[in-house]
């Protein structure tokens, strides 16, 4: 018990130097800089750019959040309840969305609905349209591929909660006299009340720390995120620490609100039966929702479809014409015959698989020290969610200063422009995802296993090795995959602190872009997609089984 | 209290899932104020009749009747019936007060009224005070009550209970019965219940109707079916019962004569459950009271051994195997006898087995 809390003691301050301390010198460094805290928060409150900034922040979460229920909430209900051939696959793909990187959905956004987007050559020349209906720029932009790639949130959330439901609860209301509107209004939808409050927790900190979609659509319109990035790409880093603290700030509000909802819902989770799902009555009811249902579900899974085609699509072949008129593998040669151009693949690769078994020896560390309880598990279980609250940009940034230094008495080391920094940062930013999946797993564990384990003789390492991680493991796997993919895809912290050596795939994307190899680009948006779809629906797969 | 009781019957009632036939055909009556127990195994069909009453689901054919009014085409919410749900079903969103308030609000009761009555249905239920409560700080007995007095709160002319007693534990079961039952017999009120516990439906049903795959088998009350189960299998799911096979030796209007190795005595009178002809093969049913032990050697008895034995008190029950394996049960007054020991049993002077036609295999 005491070598426990010994090591227990050990991962909490290697999750303190990870994750607090770059916060902690951030905000020190803010606080110090001319004037004090005081002065630059003045300063920056009394920039007009930086007031906007937050201000179009907090518009922009909010909108994204109603326009995302506005969309997932009807898809979940409509996966859920209806019942028309395909339903089980597509219900499936249209939460893929939540596995793809947000850069590559945004790229594939542009590719479809950009200026010389597929889908707008498509209306232009249906309509007879000289120029593009519309231009994909500024809020309007970012809010509508916010929509599109949040809605998930809310739909994963309500289907849950629609399986979770007890359908009596609906009949016990159509039995006290309540008709079908009066059901939906005042039972069904306050029994999901917790679930859409944590979905849209979720969506607004996504929004609030989104990068991806104002960074390529913003243009001069900026948010807090981008607004950081370009304050340091500036050279004005005390005005980046100022903007990385109160973005922060902001975000882990946000993220109290965010644990409160998760224990309203333990609170009001009940044993579910069987969700009652009624056959369409008819079969031209079952066609609409057969139409429906797929309509959606191509409407929603168009952009990567589109990067798809896109990919094909040789350098400089199409101009003007509706349709690309050359399709061929060209762009795949061109990336796998050079070394150079599968060497962000190697990187990425590489530095997703090394943060991701980092993060899950660490986060099970974490989470089993949590699981101990005290004051060091409290601070563990802490620790290693913060990094889901503080958005990317901040993190990056926040770690960029902190490691910028040589002081190792202080825990600085000179990090800055090393291989190291960034494979780091992704390990920080995976921490929730494989510490949350084994406290989730170890509470499944049965207390009574372990203990069973010892009364047949079984050491702490052969109980370990022999009965715990076995029972564990589907947990820990849900984690580490989903942070492989988040590091795999990653753009936010790799912008802020890549070197020409650690450049990842999506900076290759958008170097791409740059050199007008949009063909180029589109390959490793697909590549991105397929590795990242892949290991989304084989492990969701598993988890049906 | 509650809106003027009406008669339930239910015509023909037939119930598919795709090919598979749950209901083939239920007729039941249930007087106005009468409570009937729907009693049988998992699988019976009992929860789908109740279902179809509710609403829930459509008959493929056959009618509900309210009264003279035909309800079957009704929705549920149209056809303002009270129930009680297997696991309640309240709303984990609503306040104890909130759930009963829930059919009156429906309709569109004025909100003093509404919390007039919803006080008196709490207080019928013994939770006066605790309207309050949020329906996860109440314990599993209190949320039985809760769903209880939200299906009466709106006065129902009909009630319908779902295996209501199932979700308590066995110590609390008891005593809930008993209060069930007392508040239905002062509240006069038309009820169906569903529930597969013999005692349960014995204690509150003034009928009990026994289903078994997909028919009604027998519709009476609890001595009725007791007595005279009209079938085999209604003798076996009813009551503790041992079978013998047994010959018919001579048959008439009136009862029949049995002969079987195994029935004490050798040779009996017997009632028919159904039509008999001499030397057709049957089996005679004896109930744990109709027979007694002796010493052994005693003439007219069966030889065996006490092979299980169970002690109740004044009364105990002791199973004995005979020759061939046949066992058979018997209540015996005080202390059961040891296992092992070699036993004769008889058959009481006044027990008159009752035979079915054997089910041939």
């Amino acid at each position: 018990m005491r070598r426990a809390r010994i090591a227990d003691g050990v991962v909490v301050a290697l999750l303190a130097w990870l994750v607090g301390w770059p916060l902690v010198v951030v905000t020190g460094a803010a606080l110090e800089a001319p004037g004090g805290f005081g002065t630059a928060l003045a300063a920056f409150a009394a920039r007009e750019g930086e007031a906007l900034a937050l201000a179009r922040s907090l518009w922009i979460s909010l909108a994204t959040v109603a326009l995302a229920a506005a969309i997932g909430v009807p898809l979940a209900f409509l996966f859920a309840r209806a019942q028309f051939p395909g339903r089980r696959a597509l219900a499936e793909l249209v939460a893929l969305p939540v596995a793809l990187p947000p850069l590559v959905g945004v790229i594939a956004f542009l590719y479809l609905w950009g200026e010389s987007g597929l889908g707008t050559r498509l209306v232009m020349a249906a309509g007879g349209l000289e120029s593009p209906p519309w231009r994909l720029s500024g809020a309007g932009a970012i809010l509508v591929v916010h929509a599109y790639s949040m809605y998930v949130y809310f739909y994963l959330f309500t289907r849950a909660a629609l399986a979770r439901l007890d359908p009596s609860l609906a009949e016990a209301a159509a039995s006290l006299g309540a008709g079908p509107v009066r059901r939906f209004f005042r039972v069904t939808l306050p029994a999901l009340r917790p679930a859409l409050g944590g979905a849209a927790v979720l969506t607004f900190l996504t929004a609030l720390g989104s990068f991806s979609a104002p960074y390529i659509f913003g243009g001069s319109y900026r948010v807090m995120t981008t607004q950081i990035l370009a304050s340091k790409q500036n050279g004005d880093v005390d005005l980046a620490e100022v903007e990385t603290v109160v973005l922060t700030l902001l975000a882990l509000g946000g993220f109290l609100v965010a644990r409160r909802f998760e224990r309203g819902e333990a609170a009001s989770r009940q044993r579910g039966g069987a969700a009652a799902r009624r056959p369409a009555p008819t079969r031209g009811a079952r066609a609409a929702l057969a139409v429906a249902g797929w309509g959606l579900a191509l409407l929603l899974l168009a952009p990567h479809l589109t990067l798809g085609l896109l990919s094909l699509v040789p350098r400089a072949t199409w101009s003007t014409e509706v349709l690309p008129p050359v399709l061929s593998l060209d762009n795949y040669r061109r990336m796998l015959g050079s070394a150079e151009a599968l060497r962000p693949v190697a990187n990425s690769l590489g530095m997703a698989l090394a943060a991701t078994a980092a993060a899950l020896v660490l986060g099970f560390a974490a989470a089993r020290a949590a699981r101990r309880g005290g004051a060091l598990g409290r601070a563990a279980d802490l620790l290693m969610a913060v990094p889901a609250a503080v958005p990317a940009t901040a993190f990056a940034v926040a770690l960029a200063t902190t490691m910028s230094v040589a002081r190792p008495w202080q825990g600085r080391f000179l990090l800055v422009g090393t291989l190291v920094l960034l494979p780091l940062a992704y390990l920080a930013r995976a921490l929730p995802s494989t510490g949350r999946a084994a406290l989730a797993g170890l509470a499944q564990l049965d207390s009574g296993l372990e203990e069973a384990a010892a009364s047949l003789g079984a050491g702490k390492l052969r109980t370990l090795w022999a009965v715990t991680l076995p029972v564990v493991r589907p947990a820990l796997a849900a984690g580490a995959m989903l942070a492989f993919l988040a590091a795999l895809g990653d753009f936010v912290l790799s912008i802020v602190l890549y070197t020409f050596d650690t450049r990842p795939i999506s900076i290759e994307i958008l170097s791409s872009l740059r050199l007008q190899e949009t063909g180029l680009a589109a390959v490793y948006g697909v590549l991105l997609t397929a590795l990242s779809a892949a290991v989304f629906l084989a492990f969701g797969r598993e988890r049906e089984a | 209290m509650s809106a003027p009781a009406r008669p339930l019957r239910l015509e023909g009632l037939v119930k598919r899932f795709g090919d598979h036939a749950v209901l083939e055909g239920v007729s039941l009556a249930v007087p106005e104020g009468e409570i009937v127990a729907l009693l049988g195994p998992s699988g019976s069909g009992k929860t789908t009749l109740l279902r179809l009453v509710a609403g829930f689901e459509r008959a493929d054919a056959g009618r509900i009747l309210l009264g003279e009014e035909r309800i079957d085409e009704l929705p549920p919410e149209r056809r303002g019936f009270g129930m009680v749900f297997q696991h309640y079903a309240l709303f984990p969103h609503r306040s104890v007060a909130g759930n009963v308030a829930f059919g009156l609000e429906t309709r569109g009761l004025a909100r003093a009224a509404i919390a007039a009555r919803v006080e008196a249905a709490l207080a019928r239920v013994e939770l006066g005070g605790l309207g309050g409560r949020r329906i996860s700080e109440i314990s599993g007995g209190q949320q039985q009550r809760v769903a209880l007095a939200r299906a009466l709160a709106p006065e129902p002319p009909v009630l319908l209970l779902d295996e209501p007693l199932s979700n308590l534990d066995p110590s609390l079961r008891e005593r809930t019965r008993r209060e069930l039952a007392a508040l239905l017999r002062a509240l006069g009120i038309t009820t169906l219940l569903v529930t597969h516990e013999q005692e349960e439906a014995f204690e509150l049903g003034t009928r009990v109707a026994l289903l078994h795959g997909g028919r009604l088998v027998q519709v009476g009350t609890p001595g009725e079916i007791y007595r005279a189960p009209a079938t085999r299998f209604a003798a076996g799911f009813v009551g503790r019962a041992s079978f013998v096979p047994v010959e018919v030796v001579a048959a008439g209007d009136g009862p029949v004569r049995v002969r079987g190795a195994g029935l004490p005595g050798g040779e009996a009178e017997a009632e028919a459950a159904e039509a008999l002809a001499v030397g057709e093969r049957a089996d005679a049913m004896l109930r744990p009271e109709a027979l007694e032990l002796a010493e052994p050697g005693t003439p007219r008895t069966l030889a065996g051994e006490v092979v299980a034995a169970r002690f109740g008190g004044a009364w105990s029950w002791a199973t004995v195997r005979a020759a061939g394996g046949l066992e058979v049960e018997v209540l015996v007054p005080g202390p059961p006898p040891a296992l092992g020991a070699a036993v004769a049993v008889a058959r009481r002077p006044d027990a008159r087995p009752r035979v079915y036609r054997r089910e041939t295999p």
